[in-house]
């Protein structure tokens, strides 16, 4: 038994050595980035803004990865959609993938385009059997052409997708038990849905299998006017804004339920505050993640 | 059939795909041997992209103005800088920037703390073996490698030009555009083996500047005393010029003195707005700053 407390300490405490931290790419915020690289472990780079840029660009991303590892984070592909996904853009973010490498690179649970039409969206899919195969046979697709399975991230929405027949969190379980991959879990997103249609984030969280959630996003939103007449107000995951308090005590949640380490990526698209400050909520997620993994340790 | 027999525009059209064919030849060998993959830079070193960019003197002005950022300096009388009370060399952060601090326990012109022998002995000391290590700068034994295969491309060139030269003397043929054609070759094989850096250490200097070009963009927004990371790597990849002299005047010392009298000289226009940002400190140019970006984070759902 005490062997086993022992087994369990060590355990989390070297998934914690091994946790790393990091941001999104910004080139606005590239000098912080790199003036900050004691305290940066990884950046994520979203692959739709590379795939149309110069070659000098690309290469440049080339040396940025041997100075801090990469991932490449796509937000385009559309899996989650009975349509099979494009091949065009797979052959592109493979491309991208083999030139820079990345340690995993990973894509939205979320449908972007209806026959030819972009939808400009990140939009959910209904939550059915239909769509959790497609959505499987659609990321087999890709792990095939990109030469490696990406890890899926589950979004936020400001309305319930129509026809579904299961919980937001029942299909994604499935969507990763049918596909294989692992979970890119956005904390921002869960925590957004939870209010905009009103579940409990943390049994969100329990009702996830923990050893296959491999990283998390952080991000930031706000409280928007609501188009449906039924509610005053949504709210937006907007990577606009600081990361809220729920977040960080979703991060810890996840600390005490997850062994494996974790890749934690702030996200931030705009408005950006100094580096300094985009630092210390990584601090902050730092020393959730590090929260939750003590107090498993502690429980064993 | 034989070149050397060829008539004069046609003998010179060859000669010119020699040339051609011989300044490639240099190009691609120097490429082979000095290119390679990237390699990481110890810890994003400011100074060392400094130095890498231009040498001793770009690597002492890098260290006057961080030191003035870190307000360890104070930019006296707007003209000269010298150390400021109760800061001792012990705390600069390496022996660049300890030297620096020793240099200015009076007031010294930044000027001439970027021409100071010592400062750039110790930077030179610092900073270029690393550097020589990583293959991004030329070594003695690049150089020398360099010097054979031009000199050896500059013979053959020279060779072929003098037997034709020769022929045509003993045919009384004019020889003067080939032996223009000789010298121009020459000299552009010179050109294309030229520079401090290898093709790597090009490389590498290109793809940081890329990866900073919104920096340089971005400059107006940086405050004095609170992003002395973001300044350093700003100043060490694009040097003095991009540096607003609006919140940091004291890089007005570092800049051509063409630029120095005018606020809105080549370099200085995009300064003149800095002024009008930094001087007004929370200025609408601020706000800029929140309005950053927005990027896809409106579309939400990410």
């Amino acid at each position: 038994m005490a062997e086993a407390a022992v087994a369990a300490e060590v355990d989390v405490a070297d998934a914690a050595v091994r946790d790393r931290f990091g941001l999104t790419w910004q080139p606005a915020l590239a000098a912080g980035i790199l003036a900050n690289l004691d305290r940066i472990d990884v950046v994520e780079v979203i692959a739709e803004e590379q795939f149309g840029a110069s070659s000098r660009a690309t290469r440049a991303l080339e040396t940025l990865a041997h100075q801090v590892p990469l991932l490449v984070h796509g937000v385009a592909l559309g899996p989650a959609s009975t349509s099979p996904v494009d091949v065009r853009r797979l052959d592109r973010l493979a491309r991208l993938v083999e030139r820079l490498d990345p340690a995993f690179w990973s894509e939205h649970l979320a449908c972007v385009r209806a026959g030819d039409i972009e939808i400009g969206h990140l939009a959910a899919t209904p939550r059915t059997s239909a769509t959790i195969d497609a959505t499987a046979a659609n990321l087999s697709r890709a792990a095939a052409i990109v030469g490696s399975m990406p890890m899926v991230e589950n979004i936020a929405t400001l309305m319930d997708p129509p026809a579904s027949d299961r919980s937001e969190v029942e299909w994604v379980s499935s969507v990763m038990t049918a596909s294989g991959c692992d979970l890119l879990l956005d904390l921002h997103n869960v925590h957004a849905n939870s209010l905009n249609f009103d579940f409990d984030q943390v049994e969100y969280l329990d009702r996830l299998d923990p050893e296959r959630i491999g990283a998390i996003h952080i991000a930031g939103g706000c409280w928007i006017e609501s188009p449906d007449e039924r509610r005053e107000r949504r709210y937006l995951d907007d990577h606009l804004h600081d990361v809220p308090d729920p977040v960080y005590d979703l991060l810890v949640e996840v600390g005490a339920r997850v062994r494996r380490p974790l890749t934690v990526l702030l996200e931030r698209d705009g408005r950006f505050p100094p580096v300094r400050h985009l630092l210390w909520q990584l601090d902050r997620a730092r020393a959730a993640l590090a929260e939750g993994r003590r107090r498993v340790s502690n429980e064993t | 059939m034989n070149p050397f027999e060829l008539p004069g525009p046609q003998f010179l059209a060859f000669y010119a795909m020699l040339g051609a064919g011989v300044l490639f030849a240099v190009y691609f060998l120097k490429q082979r041997a000095e290119g390679g993959e990237p390699i990481r830079l110890p810890s994003t070193d400011p100074y060392l992209i400094a130095y890498l960019r231009g040498g001793a003197t770009e690597a002492v002005r890098l260290g006057v103005a961080v030191l003035v950022d870190r307000q360890l300096l104070d930019f006296e009388d707007g003209v000269r800088v010298v150390r400021r009370e109760r800061v001792t060399p012990t705390h600069g952060s390496n022996d660049l920037e300890r030297a620096i601090l020793e240099q200015c326990e009076t007031a010294t012109l930044p000027g001439s703390l970027a021409t100071n022998q010592r400062l750039q002995e110790i930077a030179r000391r610092s900073y270029e073996p690393p550097l020589l290590r990583m293959r991004l700068l030329a070594d003695s034994e690049t150089r020398l490698r360099r010097v054979q295969e031009a000199g050896l491309a500059i013979v053959l060139l020279f060779v072929v030009a003098a037997v034709k030269v020769a022929i045509g003397v003993a045919r009384n043929r004019p020889v003067s555009f080939l032996v223009l054609f000789a010298f121009g070759f020459s000299a552009l094989t010179l050109f294309t083996i030229r520079g401090r850096r290898t093709v790597l250490g090009e490389r590498v200097l290109g793809d940081l500047t890329m990866l900073f070009d919104a920096l340089r963009e971005r400059a107006n927004e940086l405050r004095p005393y609170t992003a002395t990371g973001e300044l350093a790597l700003l100043m060490a990849v694009f040097g003095a010029g991009a540096v607003p002299i609006g919140a940091f005047p004291f890089v007005r010392a570092f800049r051509p003195a063409t630029t120095n009298t005018s606020s809105c000289g080549t370099s200085g226009c995009g300064s003149s707005s800095g002024s009008s940002c930094g001087g007004g400190g929370g200025s609408s140019c601020g706000g800029g700053s929140s309005c950053g970006g927005g990027g896809c984070g409106g579309c939400g759902g990410s």
